[in-house]
């Protein structure tokens, strides 16, 4: 094997890497420059400056020392060693803001959550690439996704719903290599679409009619074939949901559509991954889609009603904004952050008010200034233009994570890359979309942008990792991995 | 999987991010378009700024030789901001802080109960506590870091160091909603002139407000100035008044009058100039303001029987002028060339003309003009009167006293004056118009009008009036409008001379005359000032004797009688004869300007020590009441 780095190192991931955390930095920066501390080297700027020099050092060190071969045999150690450190932290750990996912080494705190999701892309990519020939039997399938929910399942036990999320962006490297039925994508992602709609609007019956029509496409995309038989159970099955839509609407005095909307969707999902087949099979399909229809529709206000008080009002607030008036401060509580958050970013205006002129965040009228709102920082300062430049930043780093990916042959290297490719879009999408309340608000960092040692430096390693991997395409043959 | 699946699926990953790309940059620009963004910029600022209001010292205000007369007193105003207030504090945790402001509690409990429960207007400032002590403020200066969103602002309060003129100085009050809108230079709780010089010089008092603004967390920390500091402005005190007011004059003549009640006008003929200006019962301008102003406002206002916020020197215009006005039939007389100094009419105890009898007291029977004034004898009067106005039709003598009604006027009688406070009163003198309508028939003639030629019946002066017209003779001619403020800042106000189109050698003659009110025989003869040559003419005006008053004491003069430098008019009410009350107090007011001593000490024991009139009216009035009870 032939080292060939200065040929093979992908320049313009690397540039839009140091793009993205020099914004980042100058950012976090203004965010905090009206906080009153002794010296500078108490900032948090200054701290998250340190943690990006040693993240860039780590970078570089995978990129020089690490070879892919020792890499992949080292995996299920790493994974195996992140997984029982996050399920010791979820019982033992350190609790900051309410989730107990921290730890405390000689006065810094980490979060080994972070570096759950780095070893998890890795141990994931390295079941697929093993696995490949028998992807499609359920048995290799139940191997790849074990280590995911496991790994979900240890953080939501340190009560932290952000960085569970995250772990259902391993649908991107499924869907991508085939896991997943690729016509189903096209209806999550309108299901996504019209849930979005759905929340903001739940009592519209044009848009129960359309998920009802989604619905009957969905499953005849399932069973091609078409006969009066299954028609009959389809139109049993919406009669019912719709019946016991009102009938909840009434007793609950809340609508089902969304969570039916959704559920459809994961069954279908589900469904989908499962039948290839036979015509009874699809039977058995739909009459247990009826049951699960039922069962949620019993125990959805039940889940509703054990939710935390704050959840409650993020799903409340996100529905119905028009609540938010007719309170006072103390009582906004969840709200009053939507507020002022919405309003720093619509204060920006086009060019926005200019760097480090901001106040409104600055001063924490908005909440987590400078962790999972800091996007506020750079609308309320840099205004529309700034936005459209930190959208274009990351798109350009996730496209150009695909063409790498795209340029392997290795298949560990592919899934690998489109798993942090899942990792880094999902904090994106779900980061950027609570701040502009297009989402319930759901606490996640912005990656480079967001105050964190441990973050910075498992998003670096991520990136660094797929650089490592790329110098040495042309050397890793298919087979061996 | 074929080749054309797997594009398939690589597309749908690539439109996934530019979709969620696109659909953020819409919602962005939706956010941010500039009707949606000026209005968040400008719900931001008001959260992030807290502006403070400093407010400038008002104008002080001097007497003649620079002794102050109205000064200010710092107090606080404390403020608390709703939305900084509602994080911390409830129901319970308020009596721990009105507890440390050790004051009356119930008012303060009251706002910030409000404050707290406020569910809109949640990042203007509401007022908490009004008038606190610096001692109460430095106390709470050094908690208050533990209540964000509460903090206190400097204001000043006037103080009235002397104690006096406060018919002259008038007072300050809060403003009113009709003040705001008439200007917008005024917010909310500011402060605004409502009588005498603080509201004539307003403009000049107040002063320019200025502005601080800071920026302020969320939880109501201030955490530095807005901008540097680049649109602050410091306030700019208001710039001072100097008077002429005498206080040691003002003082005694405050002192002469605490008992009676009655006004006294003194003036510095040459100039104008206002050296005592009293109206009483008088009242202790520290009454009206501070934290007390509102309860002594009401009682000064519910005084009904003896009205002490009426300005009697400028607004008691019904009042007659009695005898004293005899001066200016004199004058119009000598300058008609209806008398001359050699013209005798004679007086056997009244004037009697077509049933009309007006009684004169006892003196020598036959009467030149200047013995007519010495002893104040109202058949001459009524005769030159009867000269002056009657001609053989009726159109003539409408015309005469069209005539003679225009010398009064332009004595200052009958219009106000225009002197530098507000609530000027006009005084009553009918012209040919006014008298037809209110007589009632258009060939009215001397019979109808013959109370004037003594000062009495239709005619009506202010004391103000009397004092102007008194310091007209003293000029011989002429009178600059009487002011209070002879300098604003640094900047010296020039008054204008009014002349008077009657001859100096006839206002000689009068002068003449008006010093044998103090001679022997005269009848001021007893408050004679000693070593100066003072002129002078006793008033008394009749009560109607249905009420059970005394007559109204009325006495003008000046000093020294060449070079003039105080003249007066002093107007008692219910003080009986002028002789009695009037001329002894304007005697001592005199000696106390001319030498600061006084060398007649026996007029003020023998005829004011012991005249109190207020007590008199007060027992008449609780009898009055007393009887409609039984």
């Amino acid at each position: 094997m032939q080292k060939k780095i200065d040929i093979n190192l992908n320049i313009t991931l690397i540039l839009i890497y140091f793009a993205l955390i020099i914004y980042g930095l100058l950012t976090l920066y203004s965010a905090n420059s009206a906080e009153t501390i002794s010296s500078i080297l108490q900032s948090r700027f200054y701290k998250q400056f340190l943690w990006v020099i040693l993240s860039i050092i780590l970078g570089i060190f995978v990129i020089i020392l690490l070879k892919p071969v020792d890499l992949f045999n080292y995996i299920p150690l790493l994974y195996i060693f992140f997984l029982l450190l996050n399920l010791f932290v979820a019982f033992w750990g350190y609790s900051i803001h309410g989730t107990k996912s921290w730890i405390r080494i000689a006065g810094f705190s980490l979060q080994p959550s972070e570096f759950l999701k780095y070893s998890t892309a890795l141990f994931f990519a390295r079941l697929v690439a093993l696995n490949k020939k028998s992807l499609n039997n359920l048995r290799s399938l139940l191997i790849t996704i074990i280590p995911i929910i496991l790994a979900l399942i240890s953080v939501l036990l340190q009560g932290d719903m952000g960085t569970a999320l995250i772990f259902i962006s391993f649908i991107i490297p499924a869907y991508r290599f085939g896991l997943i039925n690729s016509y189903i994508a096209f209806y999550i992602i309108i299901y996504g679409v019209f849930f979005f709609f759905a929340l903001k609007f739940p009592e519209s019956i044009i848009l129960q009619i359309i998920l009802s029509i989604i619905y009957i496409f969905s499953i005849m995309t399932v069973e091609k074939k078409f006969n009066k038989k299954f028609f009959l159970i389809i139109i049993i099955t919406i009669i019912t949901l719709y019946f016991l839509n009102i009938v909840a609407g009434i007793i609950f005095s809340l609508y089902l559509t969304i969570p039916i909307g959704l559920f459809i969707g994961t069954l279908i999902f589900f469904a989908s991954i499962f039948t290839n087949t036979s015509s009874f099979s699809t039977y058995v399909l739909v009459f247990i889609l009826g049951i699960f229809l039922f069962s949620i529709d019993i125990f959805t206000p039940k889940f509703y009603s054990k939710l935390k008080p704050h959840q409650k009002e993020r799903i409340e607030y996100f529905i119905n904004p028009q609540k938010l008036d007719n309170l006072s401060a103390a009582e906004k509580g969840v709200g009053y952050n939507i507020i002022q958050a919405k309003l720093s970013i619509s204060a920006g205006g086009f060019t926005g008010r200019g760097y480090l002129k901001g106040t409104h965040n600055k001063l924490k009228y908005v909440p987590a200034k400078d962790t999972d709102y800091i996007f506020c920082t750079v609308a309320e300062e840099l205004g529309f233009i700034g936005n459209i430049i930190l959208f274009s930043l990351f798109i350009l780093l996730f496209l150009q994570i695909i063409r790498i990916c795209e340029q392997q042959k290795s298949m560990f290297s592919k899934v690998y890359g489109y798993s942090i490719l899942g990792i880094l879009f999902f904090h994106f999408f779900i980061n950027i979309g609570s701040t502009l309340s297009l989402l319930p608000v759901i606490g996640i960092p912005l990656p480079f942008f967001s105050y964190g040692g441990s973050a910075t430096i498992s998003f670096t390693l991520m990136l660094s990792t797929l650089l490592m991997l790329d110098t040495y395409r042309n050397t890793l043959i298919e087979e061996i991995f | 999987m074929d080749k054309i699946d797997e594009y398939i699926r690589y597309l749908v990953i690539v439109f996934l991010i530019f979709f969620v790309g696109i659909i953020f940059s819409l919602k962005v620009f939706l956010e941010e378009l500039p009707s949606k963004s000026q209005k968040a910029l400008y719900k931001i600022l008001r959260q992030n700024i807290r502006v403070i209001r400093l407010y400038p010292d008002r104008g002080l205000i001097f007497d003649r030789y620079n002794t102050i007369l109205v000064s200010n007193k710092t107090e606080y105003n404390l403020y608390a901001i709703p939305a900084s207030v509602q994080k911390y504090l409830n129901e319970q945790s308020i009596d721990t802080l009105i507890s440390l402001l050790k004051t009356d509690s119930s008012e303060i409990h009251k706002n910030l109960l409000k404050a707290i429960n406020a569910k809109s207007v949640l990042y203007k400032p509401r007022l908490i506590a009004k008038h606190l002590s610096l001692e109460q403020a430095s106390y709470l200066q050094e908690i208050l870091y533990k209540y964000p969103g509460i903090y206190l602002t400097r204001r000043t309060k006037r103080f009235y160091p002397a104690r006096s003129a406060a018919h002259a100085l008038g007072y300050i009050s809060l403003v009113d909603s009709n003040d705001i809108k008439k200007d917008n230079n005024y917010k909310l709780n500011d402060y605004i002139g409502r009588q005498g010089l603080e509201k004539e010089y307003e403009k000049f008092l107040r002063g320019k407000k200025g502005v601080a603004r800071f920026l302020v967390t969320s939880n109501g920390y201030v955490v530095g100035s807005y901008l540097n500091g680049k649109h602050d402005t410091l306030p700019i005190a208001g710039q001072n008044l100097y008077t002429s007011i005498d206080l040691k004059l003002q003082k005694y003549a405050e002192y002469l009058l605490r008992d009676k009640p009655g006004a006294i006008v003194a003036i510095e003929p040459k100039t104008g100039e206002i050296l005592a200006f009293v109206s009483s019962p008088y009242y202790d301008p520290n009454l009206l303001t501070g934290k007390q102003m509102a309860i002594n406002y009401r009682k000064l206002v519910n005084d009904t029987l003896l009205v002490p916020l009426f300005n009697r020197a400028i607004q008691s215009d019904r009042n007659p002028p009695g005898s004293t006005f005899k001066l200016v039939q004199a004058l119009i007389a000598l300058q008609e060339n209806v008398i001359n100094t050699n013209t005798i009419f004679s007086c056997y105890g009244g004037f009697y003309y077509k049933g009309i009898s007006i009684k004169c007291h006892i003196h020598q029977p036959v009467v030149d003009v200047y013995y007519s004034i010495q002893t104040s004898c109202n058949t001459y009067y009524s005769n030159v009167y009867r000269k002056l106005i009657e001609r053989s039709s009726y159109t003539q003598t409408h015309q005469a006293y069209q005539k003679w009604y225009e010398y009064v006027y332009n004595m200052g009688f009958g219009h106000k004056l225009g002197i530098d406070i507000p609530s000027e009163k006009t005084g009553s003198l009918p012209d040919t118009l006014t008298l037809t309508i209110s007589l009632r028939k258009k060939n009215w003639g001397f019979h109808d009008v013959v109370h004037m030629a003594i000062g009495q019946g239709k005619i009506g002066a202010t004391p103000l009036q009397l004092a102007n017209m008194v310091s007209i003779i003293a000029n011989r001619g002429y009178y600059i409008v009487p002011h209070f403020v002879k300098k604003i800042g640094d900047s010296i106000i020039q008054y204008k001379k009014h002349y008077i189109n009657i001859d100096e050698t006839n206002f000689t003659k009068v002068v003449d005359a008006m010093e044998k009110v103090f001679m022997p025989g005269g009848t001021a003869a007893f408050s004679t000032i000693p070593g100066i040559k003072a002129c002078g003419k006793t008033g008394t005006a009749q009560n109607p004797k249905s009420s059970g008053k005394e007559d109204n004491s009325i006495f003008v003069a000046f000093a020294p009688k060449d070079n003039p430098k105080i003249a007066i008019a002093v107007y008692i009410e219910e003080g009986g004869p002028g002789s009695q009350t009037a001329a002894p107090i304007a005697s001592l007011l005199i000696q106390k300007y001319l030498f600061d001593t006084i060398s007649t000490p026996y007029l003020y024991d023998i005829r004011l020590k012991n005249k109190n009139i207020l007590e008199k009216i007060r027992k008449r009035e609780n009898a009055k009441e007393n009887r409609y009870k039984s």
